[in-house]
């Protein structure tokens, strides 16, 4: 099963109603927004009307929300090596 | 984005094989869209087109059954084998301060072992720590004002930083593609208390109001000292299990200052 | 008078080696009588005993302050004090004021833009026109 992964790269403001209005068919509220849509002929047909708003790829899995979000998390790049009552620990020994 | 003419074309074709779909031929309508994707890819291989073709062709599943996803994808068990990540509280072990364990050996290439003494040889070091991929630049015991707290850390903690993208000395830096493999260097650093700003108080107003709100905010930040910053010497790597692999394409490298 | 060199003394730098919390002594304040003292004291009967404990270096004194708010006093390190009003304040929340003393570096609150401080001199060097190879534009 595949997926259009469509997100909202440019914001409608500005173009005919009728733009504005795919956009609100497809589930994008706001720029960089994602959605998945299983690939339909009336989908691909959307996205044709506001191809030059968003950008699309075919994906296997329609990913939740979370999902989407961790792709773009960065790694905290620190861990906790020895908490200070472990210290306290070692000193009384 | 697409190409008018490439996604017209894809359209129309969805479009001309849409009955033959209802009639039952999936498979058709399938080579289809690959046929027409692969087409664009030929047209136009220069465009920013981000249109990720599958490896293999798409399994030929009915229509009907594409509203519902079903199963659980095997590539999501990053979180827990059989969990996807749902709410914003199921982060992934791997993206959370939590010392790692590593499954490989390190690898080390060699051009990068035979110059590895200089690097270590040559003191001080400083490091361009990474935290939540904002860079750091840190020497030996440098005071360090983040600017947040830190949570679920206390003063007299030790932590490591394990993301780093470039290690230096006064002549060699190695920079990582985009991050050093944290088993080369050590970076220790010791959080030394909380901090806190004046209180900031910001007016807001209104047009053709008199009413001023006053916003206040007064934000709290982790302080650190840090400990030490040191290169590993090629010895203590190998000691440690590291693995000499031939040079490749994405390993880190060690450059002498030009 | 003879010339005499700087005197230069090391720089603290608490943490590097060892490291000594900067709060050294916490003073709490309270009235018997007065209802704005009604949570220091149930903090100071139930709270204190095991934050006392959990925080050996730190010295603790509970004293009364008739006609008074209550008051926790944090003295620092650096000679510093820091006061808190904790009038008519529950006491967990207490609790919480008195963490933040602890955990407090003792500075006067500042806003500060650079995240790092340093001692050291810089690493690679100061870059300097005259020296290295000629680069190409």
């Amino acid at each position: 099963m595949a997926f259009f992964r469509i997100t909202l790269l440019r914001s409608a403001i500005g173009l005919p109603r009728r733009s504005t209005d795919v956009l609100k068919a497809l589930g994008l509220k706001k720029r960089m927004a994602t959605v998945f849509h299983a690939v339909s002929p009336s989908v691909a047909g959307q996205i044709m009307k506001v191809k030059e708003l968003v950008q699309v790829e075919e994906c296997q899995y329609r990913l939740t929300k979370q999902e989407v979000h961790l792709e773009r998390k960065p790694d905290p790049g620190y861990y906790l090596e020895k908490s200070s009552s472990e210290q306290r620990g070692d000193t009384s020994l | 984005m697409f190409s008018r003419s490439a996604l017209r074309s894809f359209a129309s074709e969805l479009r001309w094989t849409a009955p033959s779909t209802i009639s039952s031929a999936p498979l058709q309508q399938r080579a289809c869209l690959h046929q027409t994707a692969s087409l664009m890819d030929s047209q136009q291989p220069q465009s920013q087109s981000s249109f990720t073709h599958p490896e293999s062709p798409l399994s030929a599943t009915p229509r009907a059954q594409d509203a519902k996803p079903k199963g659980i994808p095997p590539s999501n068990n990053f979180n827990e084998a059989t969990m996807t990540p749902q709410t914003r509280a199921d982060v992934p072990i791997a993206k959370q301060p939590v010392e790692p364990t590593f499954t490989s050996p390190l690898k080390v290439t060699k051009s990068m072992l035979s110059q590895l003494p200089h690097l270590a040889g040559q003191k001080p070091h400083y490091v361009v720590a990474q935290l939540h991929a904002r860079p750091y630049l840190l020497t030996e015991g440098d005071h360090l004002r983040l600017p947040f707290l830190m949570p679920k850390v206390k003063a007299g903690d030790i932590l490591r930083f394990n993301r780093a993208s470039a290690v230096g000395s006064r002549d060699f830096t190695m920079k990582g593609t985009p991050t050093i493999d944290e088993r080369i260097y050590e970076c220790r650093v010791r959080v030394t208390g909380v901090d806190s700003e004046p209180l900031r108080i910001k007016e807001k107003t209104k047009r053709r109001q008199r009413h001023v709100k006053h916003a206040t905010s007064k934000h709290r930040y982790t302080l650190m000292r840090v400990m030490d910053v040191r290169v590993k010497t090629p010895e203590e790597l190998l000691a440690e299990g590291a693995v000499i692999v031939e040079d490749g394409e994405d390993a880190s490298v060690i450059e002498p200052r030009s | 008078m003879p010339l005499r060199g700087i005197r230069t003394s090391t720089a603290a730098r608490n943490g590097a080696g060892a490291f000594i919390l900067q709060c050294k002594r916490l003073d709490f304040h309270y009235c018997n009588w007065a209802g704005s003292s009604k949570g220091m004291v149930t903090f100071l009967e139930n709270f204190l005993p095991a934050f006392a404990r959990e925080n050996p270096q730190i010295e603790i004194r509970v004293s009364p302050r008739p006609q008074k708010h209550p008051l926790i006093k944090g003295l620092y390190i650096n000679g510093r004090e820091k006061p808190v009003c904790v009038r008519n304040l529950e006491p967990s929340e207490i609790l919480k004021k008195a963490n933040l003393l602890k955990e407090a570096s003792g500075e006067k609150l500042k806003r500060t833009k650079k995240p790092v401080t340093s001692l050291n001199e810089s690493v690679r060097g100061i870059w300097s026109p005259y020296h290295g190879d000629l680069r190409g534009v």
